[in-house]
């Protein structure tokens, strides 16, 4: 898919621009603050509606404004859409085709992304946090559902908190907890279905692309790691552990059990310590864990391969072609990896590239190179 | 701005309505100004009526203004079911579909952990003491799917089961009428999840 036009109006720096896009490599060159972040975190809220950089919505809205809008003009494999992302009276509204649409997480994922951000090579070794939201943004592209549960889950988890914080406990609060460990179990076994079931897809593109990188020399695999599960580690999941009922109660059952039997463990620390909050997805190089073995040029290589393996998962998945948006990652490789990098980006339909040296414009043949500076965008001829 | 002290007391009060902001408060407060006293004087009897003549019915909890509601008192109701709802609006909903004939028994509410509401400050012992009648075959629980309304609907199935009592849920599902292609994903995938059979 590509964007055609993306709108802005009263959008960080921007007060009111729009800017036309074309198929292939977009690149963004400016110096540092002149706002080109600032159009690739456009773009992110058109597809996840929620920034990529935290700080809560009313952060991307101009200095002095009440509302802001972003807008894009989206051409998939048979549609063309109007992406309106707005905020307005303190809250998120979406649009596509101008018909509002009252959830966001119907709106997340029309728009498909790979994002790759310089904090992206420390995927291995990093905060498991990292790993997780990896995770959760690629599926929440792909499956609604998977976003309902995530957010029922997480909500859940906050309700169950409060209940272990009661000072006394009675048989009541016992059966309150059962009704919650219930529901919790339920959205927690689809998280981690649904999260194994996508692993399995990264680790096939994942392996043959570090292949390619490491000349073969190496091989990557990865597992999901289930906290209070060691058993799942090693379980096999059914190709599409989403609609086979059985395996879903299966695990459901399972995550009940354990989060009765960390009751106790839990009350102590206040807060629940099993679940799909707690697990982590884990890379391994030649069979050893990659955090301990992995150098350093070979931890960015596997973040190359998985960024690789996204593309090829939302292409395999929904049967589109993801934008990719590369946040000033190239300063950050050498050579040969810059150009594992530009077959990525060359892969994509359309991808767009912030850079604050025109340096690297030599890699990127046929590129629209756009300046920016303050808040204004300028196509170069 | 400063507003004398009645109409500013009138934008207050009207503030604490639901849906109401401090625009719609004032907006309401300007126009009472203009209202004839005998429209005021009814709508103030009014206000002040719900909370003195209203009451819970000694069975099932829904407002009446009378010892028992009309639907307890009703001796063509069934009285083998009972729907369990969150609030009195809940049952006048449910009432205008014209097809239950069963009883009800009203909440007061949802357990909620971050409210601080718990079991005891629902009518949900008074339920279970409905329960030991034997006419009572089944119970139809219908509390919103809200997080703590499904929490509380789990929490109540789990209270009622042992008791040998059929306990249901009700479904949720794409609205009658509706074209699939209009509803969202979510709400359809638990609607083929709650699918029956033919």
């Amino acid at each position: 898919m590509h964007v055609q036009t993306l709108s802005l109006k009263h959008f960080r720096n921007y007060s009111e621009t729009c800017i036309p896009l074309f198929p292939g490599i977009n690149v963004f060159v400016g110096e540092n603050g002149s706002g080109k972040t600032n159009l690739l975190e456009a773009l992110v809220l058109l597809s996840l509606a929620k920034s990529p950089r935290g700080g809560g919505d009313k952060s991307w809205v101009a200095w002095g404004e009440h509302e802001a809008t972003v807008r894009g003009w989206v051409n998939g494999k048979s549609t063309l859409q109007t992406l309106t992302l707005t905020y307005i009276h303190g809250s998120k509204q979406a649009f596509a085709n101008e018909m509002r649409i009252e959830r966001l997480m119907d709106f997340v994922g029309l728009l498909k992304i790979v994002l790759f951000v310089p904090e992206d090579l420390q995927i291995v070794g990093g905060s498991p946090r990292f790993r997780r939201r990896l995770l959760d943004t690629l599926i929440g592209q792909l499956k609604p559902l998977y976003l309902y549960h995530l957010n029922r889950y997480n909500k859940l988890l906050v309700r169950r908190n409060q209940l272990l914080k009661q000072p006394q406990t009675s048989s009541e609060l016992e059966r309150l907890l059962d009704g919650w460990d219930d529901l919790l179990s339920e959205s927690a076994a689809y998280i981690i279905a649904a999260r194994k079931s996508f692993i399995m897809h990264l680790k096939t593109y994942g392996e043959k692309a570090y292949g390619t990188l490491s000349q073969n020399k190496e091989t990557l695999s990865l597992m999901y790691r289930a906290e209070g599960l060691p058993e799942l580690q090693e379980a096999s999941v059914p190709p599409d552990p989403l609609v086979e009922r059985a395996f879903l109660q299966q695990l459901k059952e399972q995550l009940r059990q354990v989060f009765y039997q960390r009751r106790e463990l839990d009350r102590q620390q206040g807060h629940t310590t099993v679940g799909p909050h707690r697990d982590d997805l884990l890379f391994f190089l030649n069979g050893r864990p990659a955090d301990v073995v992995a150098s350093q040029g070979q931890k960015r290589s596997i973040a190359l391969a998985i960024k690789l393996a996204e593309v090829e998962t939302i292409v395999q998945e929904s049967g589109e072609v993801p934008l990719v948006l590369l946040d000033d990652v190239f300063s950050e490789l050498d050579d040969e990896r810059s150009g594992m990098l530009v077959q990525l980006v060359k892969k994509s339909e359309q991808s767009f590239i912030t850079t604050a040296s025109f340096q690297y414009l030599g890699k990127l043949k046929d590129a629209s190179v756009y300046t920016v500076t303050r808040g204004r965008v300028r196509r170069v001829e | 701005m400063h507003y004398p002290l009645p109409l500013a007391r009138l934008i207050e009060g009207f503030q604490k309505l639901p849906g109401i902001g401090p625009k719609t408060a004032t907006r309401l407060a300007f126009h009472t100004l203009k209202m004839k006293e005998d429209d005021l004087r009814d709508l103030a009897e009014a206000l002040l009526s719900v909370k003195r003549d209203l009451k819970t019915c000694s069975i099932c909890h829904h407002v009446t203004d009378e010892d028992l509601c009309p639907i307890c008192r009703d001796p063509a109701r069934d009285r083998s079911t009972i729907l369990v709802v969150e609030e009195s609006k809940d049952v006048m909903a449910m009432e205008k579909m014209k097809e239950y004939r069963g009883l009800y028994h009203v909440l007061g509410g949802v357990i909620s952990p971050l409210e601080g509401v718990g079991p005891e400050q629902l009518t949900i012992k008074p339920l279970l003491e409905r329960l030991k009648d034997e006419t009572i075959k089944e119970v139809i629980i219908a509390t919103n799917p809200s997080i703590d309304g499904e929490a509380t609907a789990v929490y109540l199935s789990r209270l009622i089961k042992p008791s040998g009592i059929r306990t249901t849920r009700i479904a949720y599902g794409v609205p009658v009428g509706g074209d699939l292609e209009y509803a969202d994903e979510v709400t359809l995938a638990k609607a083929v999840e709650g699918r029956r059979e033919y």
